[in-house]
Parts: structure tokens; C-alpha cells; sequence
């Protein structure tokens, strides 16, 4: 009884807890896309189609728990615009998981699939819980519940999710063996981001961190610059950010700085980056931990941003561009890696020194593309050796950079509002050549 | 003659939080949360658990870090009434990309704690108990002494508010900290 007590104090919406005040997301959104509309001079007809999601689906998903009692936790499913292709978007558990949350995310994905023109709209779900208060078999149960009830909207040409918040290749296995299993056929197409093993991409790992490597790379031709003679930081060494350093010092860029969350380090000369990847595989997050090398100095987070480079990566947490640091940054060129990492009024400073700015919807896109190739492997039942998946991906990211570069000095306007432009732009015309049904 | 008093003067030190005996907070921090994954592991006892750890499973590590995350929680809140709430966060870039990487053991637990305002005394409370935890942890591993096992940012109301630093994470729609602990 304790226990059962202790879990339900724990759940959003039934204990004590206050939930933490939080903006309104889904608002926050609605002024983008008001905004972007303004700017292109949309057909208010097809505005306030991408105004409202297309279909919102409310689950109460019961779990028999190890200790024998019935949860019954909340879950959604929500497809903001089908318009470019089938529905594709992430499955998040969290306990503030909130319908205008997901609303505001699904919007999101619609505009980042068309900013890289691949066929999907945008989606995403998510089921209201604390994994963590969650044994393994109770999250299995949870996954295989929450996907049975919203069958009757996804499928491999309606709604494809992905990993999220506090999920993972595992869940995305038992999503498409539940699927499966109650169809009678094998549907591994039903998800991404599955394991290697059960029809997921080679390159999947990489594949967030070669895409920011890849828009840099067309970022440094534009602006005229030499790779070799080009100094680049990172913020973050996790999967994408160590991923993209690899790759750019691969290239022939000089990375000076990189750092986890626990500062980093700085070598003017270049840091030698494969036995940095090697102190930080085997010290997580503990990347300045013992690590010595000439010619290679101690720095904080804050020094690593306005450190003296010709590219700044932000590829941790959000924000990390704020107001206050805005005006020190020395980098002519930032490529957004992890997603917000500029506030809104850093944006504004950036864009008044004239630093140019990639945005995450573009820089990041990397993983949704692999994510793509993944489902086009699994409706083909033929898979592609990691070289094709990275020469595709290239290809998509350099045309999907060059649209938006173009577009936006069509424009005169950033790179960020121009990506946002564009992506709004190439829904709206899905939406007026569909026209509207009957 | 009245001597003009500089405000630093009259200024007065926060008294310092010492934690009453932070070994053995930390001994216990770590029983409790060897207990919690042993709950959610449905393994036997506390040596079930170590096996686990030791055998470097992911999952057993990933319990064991969020039992001592709601600990450290717990401890940190009852011991400074400043302490408003605790969260995890996950530090790394994309969502989508932290399920694509590889499960790591001896990472961090990254905390951020709500308080009401920022103080040394807190500051030097939970350098205190990292430092216990992190010889605690290393020693039940049998591993070289980890220097530190938290990652602990504390932010106030002013910073939730105006999005500063890591108050810009409860506003956040990537990066979602999970409540470990509330007043």
C-alpha cells in the first residue's frame, strides 16, 4: 500500500505535486507560424489549416503493475499536417507530457521535414509517466497498451514515430513487434530508430553530428573560407557534438575547444581529437578528468563560447546563447547543433554583429533524414551499406543548406526565418495543390 | 563623530551549511538507492545489485543514479529550507540522439536544484556530499576514487523566469527535467 501511495503521489494530475509553471508551447508557436504567415502573405484559409493539428488522439492506457494494481496512465497522438507525406514524429514519456506540448512538437516536426524536403508531415505523442518510477516490464507493458490504442491512426503510409524523451530503440521494438503482432504480418516500417538488428539504418548513431558536419563544411564554401585554415568549438560531447568534431577534423578543420558538461579543453594548434574521443569514451562527461596533452589548457563552458574560432557548435543544452554572452561571442559563424541553444534576444545581437547563424531546424536535421532512410530501407526490404546512407545524406543536407541560404538572401532575412519561411511556404503549397477535400 | 559603515561591513556571512556527517549521508543515500533498484529490478538484495553494477549493466546503473538523484533530493531539502525543488536533466544535445547513444556507466547525475536565492552555504553542502558520494560509490565498485558523481546547478526563481542558464529548462520543449524531490 506505501508503494502504491508513493507512485500515485508521483503522478502528475493525482498527488501533491505542483506542476512547474511552464509558457504555454503551443502558443509559443502559433506567433511563429502567425509570423512566418505575415511574412510570406499567406492564404488565410490555408494559415488557419496550419494553425489547428490535423487529428488529436487522447488515450487512457490501463498497465497491470508488477506489484499487481492497475494504472491507468494518459497518452496522445497527435498529426499535425499529413499534407507533404505521412505523418513522422517522436514518442516522448515524461510526467508533464501535456496535449499542447505534443501539439506544439508535432507542429515543429512538420516545418523541420520540409525544411530538409523529405515526404512527411509532422507528428508526435507521448504518454504522461516517470520512467523512472517504471520497472522495465511495466514500461514493455505500458508501450504495447499505448501502441495498441492508437493503432487505429499510425501505419507505415499514416503515422510513423520515432524515439523521444525517455525512449529508445528498445520501445521502438516492441512498438513494431505489438504492430506485428496484431496485424499477423511483420510491420517493422511502422517506426524508426530501431536497432540495427530489427531493420534499423546504419548511420543512425552518427547521424545527427555528420549532418551538422556537413552543413558547416557548406557554410565554410559559401562564405569563401579554406577548411584547413578554419578554427572550430564544440559545446557537448555527446553523441552529436562528438560526432561532429570527429567529422570536421576529418575534413581538415582545425577543432580548438571542445567541452562536456564540466568545462573542456583548449589547444590553439588543434586538438588531437581521436584520443579525446578516446579519454571521453572511457570518462563520460568527465572529459577534462586527467586529461593532459601539449599544449592543451583547462576551460570552462563560458570561456569555450567566446573562445577566440571561426565556428562555434552549440550541441548541448538549450539557451546556452543567452543576452549576456551574445555580445562576447567571437565566432563569425554559429551552427546550431543541439536545438535552442540561441535565445531570442541573442539572435537578435548575433544578427546585429552580423554573425551568421545555421538554425537547429536545419543544422540537426541530420537524424530525422537517416530516419527516413530507415523507413525507405524497411518498405524496399533492402538495406543500404552505411557509405550510401551518408552519400545520401549528404545530398540532402547540402541541397536542403543551399535552398535556404538562397531562399533567405532572396529574402533579405536570416537564415533562421528563412528556413522557417520555406518550410512554411512548401506546406502551404502541399496543402493549395491537394486543395481541400470533397 | 559617527564612522560612515561601508555596507560590506554590516553585510553578514551566511552561516554555512555543514552537513551533520556526510559519510554516512552518503552510506545511506547509496543504500536507499541500491534498495529502489533492487525494487525495480525485482532482484533479491543490495548484493544482487552489486553484481549487476559491476558487471557494468546499464539499467541496474540507471536505477541506482536515479535513487540517489531523489536522495540527494531529499537531503539537500531537508537540510536547506532555501530548497524549493530538485530535478534530473539529461545534458546532451538532441532527444532523439540521447536514444541513440551508447548507455555509459560512471557518467554524471545531473541535477538542478530550485532555490529560493543562491547561497555559498549551499554551494558548500553539496560540494561536501558529492565529494562523500563520489567516495562512497567508488569505493562499493571497487574503482579508482571518482572525483565527483553530480552535476549540480542551482538556479532561482529569477533565472526560471527570465529563461537564464539552466532555469531555462523547465520552459523547455527538448530538454524536460524530471521532479525528484519538492518541498
Amino acid at each position: 500500500m506505501e508503494r502504491l501511495l508513493e507512485d500515485i503521489v508521483a503522478t502528475p494530475g493525482l498527488g501533491i505535486r505542483e506542476e512547474t509553471p511552464r509558457t504555454n508551447l503551443w502558443d509559443t508557436v502559433l506567433e511563429l507560424l502567425d509570423h512566418v504567415a505575415m511574412q510570406l502573405e499567406l492564404d488565410p484559409g490555408i494559415h488557419s489549416i496550419l494553425r489547428q493539428p490535423e487529428r488529436e488522439l487522447t488515450v487512457a492506457v490501463p498497465v497491470m503493475m508488477d506489484e499487481g494494481y492497475i494504472r491507468v496512465f494518459t497518452g496522445y497522438r497527435i498529426q499535425h499536417s499529413s499534407a507533404r507525406g505521412p505523418c513522422k514524429g517522436g514518442i516522448r514519456y515524461h510526467p508533464d507530457v501535456d496535449l499542447d506540448e505534443v501539439r506544439a512538437l508535432a507542429a515543429l516536426m512538420t516545418l523541420k521535414c520540409a525544411v530538409v524536403n523529405i515526404p512527411y508531415g509532422g507528428a508526435k505523442g507521448g504518454v504522461q509517466c516517470d520512467p523512472m518510477q517504471l520497472s522495465e516490464n511495466e514500461i514493455r507493458r505500458m508501450t504495447r497498451r499505448y501502441t495498441a490504442m492508437i493503432m487505429p491512426i499510425i501505419g507505415p503510409k499514416r503515422d510513423i514515430p520515432a524515439p523521444d524523451v525517455n525512449t529508445n530503440s528498445q520501445t521502438m521494438a516492441w512498438i513494431a513487434d505489438t504492430v506485428s503482432m496484431l496485424t499477423g504480418k511483420t510491420t517493422l516500417e511502422i517506426v524508426t530508430g530501431k536497432p540495427v538488428a530489427l531493420g534499423g539504418s546504419l548511420g543512425r548513431m552518427e547521424a545527427t553530428g555528420r549532418g551538422v558536419a556537413m552543413v558547416t563544411h557548406e557554410l565554410l564554401k559559401r562564405a569563401g573560407r579554406d577548411l584547413t585554415e578554419t578554427t572550430v568549438a564544440v559545446q557537448g560531447y555527446g553523441n552529436v557534438g562528438s560526432a561532429a568534431a570527429t567529422i570536421l577534423d576529418h575534413m581538415g578543420c582545425k577543432v580548438t575547444a571542445v567541452s562536456d558538461v564540466n568545462g573542456g579543453l583548449w589547444g590553439p594548434a588543434g586538438l588531437d581529437i581521436a584520443s579525446g574521443n578516446w579519454h571521453g569514451a572511457n570518462h563520460p562527461k568527465r572529459l577534462r578528468e586527467g586529461y593532459q596533452a601539449p599544449g592543451v589548457e583547462h576551460i570552462s563552458n563560458a570561456e569555450l563560447l567566446t573562445s577566440a574560432v571561426d565556428v562555434l557548435i552549440p550541441a548541448a543544452l538549450e539557451h546556452q546563447i543567452h543576452a549576456r554572452n551574445a555580445p562576447d561571442i567571437r565566432a563569425r559563424m554559429i551552427v546550431e547543433g543541439a536545438n535552442g541553444p540561441t535565445s531570442s534576444e541573442a539572435d537578435e545581437i548575433l544578427q546585429d554583429r552580423n554573425i551568421i547563424v545555421v538554425p537547429d531546424i536545419l543544422a540537426n536535421a541530420g537524424g530525422v533524414v537517416v530516419s527516413y532512410f530507415e523507413w525507405v530501407q524497411n518498405l524496399q526490404f533492402f538495406f543500404w551499406e552505411e557509405e550510401e546512407v551518408n552519400r545520401n545524406l549528404k545530398r540532402i543536407m547540402v541541397n536542403s543548406f543551399e535552398k535556404v541560404w538562397d531562399y533567405s538572401h532572396e529574402q533579405r532575412v536570416p537564415l533562421r526565418v528563412g528556413a522557417y519561411m520555406l518550410a512554411v511556404d512548401k506546406v502551404a503549397r502541399a496543402i493549395h495543390q491537394r486543395g481541400v477535400f470533397p | 563623530m559617527t564612522r560612515q559603515v561601508r555596507i560590506a561591513e554590516v553585510e553578514r556571512k551566511t552561516p554555512e551549511l555543514l552537513l551533520p556527517d556526510a559519510e554516512s549521508t552518503a552510506e545511506t543515500v547509496i543504500n536507499q538507492a541500491m534498495e529502489f533498484c533492487a525494487r525495480k529490478m525485482r532482484l533479491e538484495d543490495h548484493q544482487a545489485v552489486l553484481k549487476h553494477l559491476q558487471q557494468r549493466d546499464a539499467t541496474s546503473y540507471k536505477y541506482c543514479c536515479y535513487g540517489i538523484a531523489r536522495h540527494v533530493g531529499d537531503s539537500l531539502g531537508t537540510l536547506d529550507q532555501n530548497v524549493k525543488a530538485v530535478y534530473t536533466v539529461d545534458y546532451d544535445a538532441t532527444p532523439e540522439d540521447i536514444c541513440f547513444a551508447r548507455e555509459e556507466q560512471m557518467t554524471l547525475i545531473h541535477l538542478i536544484v530550485w532555490v529560493e536565492r543562491k547561497t555559498s552555504a549551499l554551494q558548500s553542502l553539496v560540494e561536501g556530499l558529492d565529494r562523500a558520494l563520489a567516495g562512497a560509490f567508488s569505493r562499493l565498485l571497487g574503482l579508482d576514487r571518482l572525483k565527483y558523481l553530480l552535476d549540480v546547478q542551482i538556479v532561482d526563481d529569477a533565472d526560471v523566469e527570465k529563461r537564464v542558464g539552466y532555469g531555462a529548462m523547465f520552459s523547455s520543449l527538448y530538454h524536460r527535467p524530471i521532479k525528484v524531490w519538492e518541498r
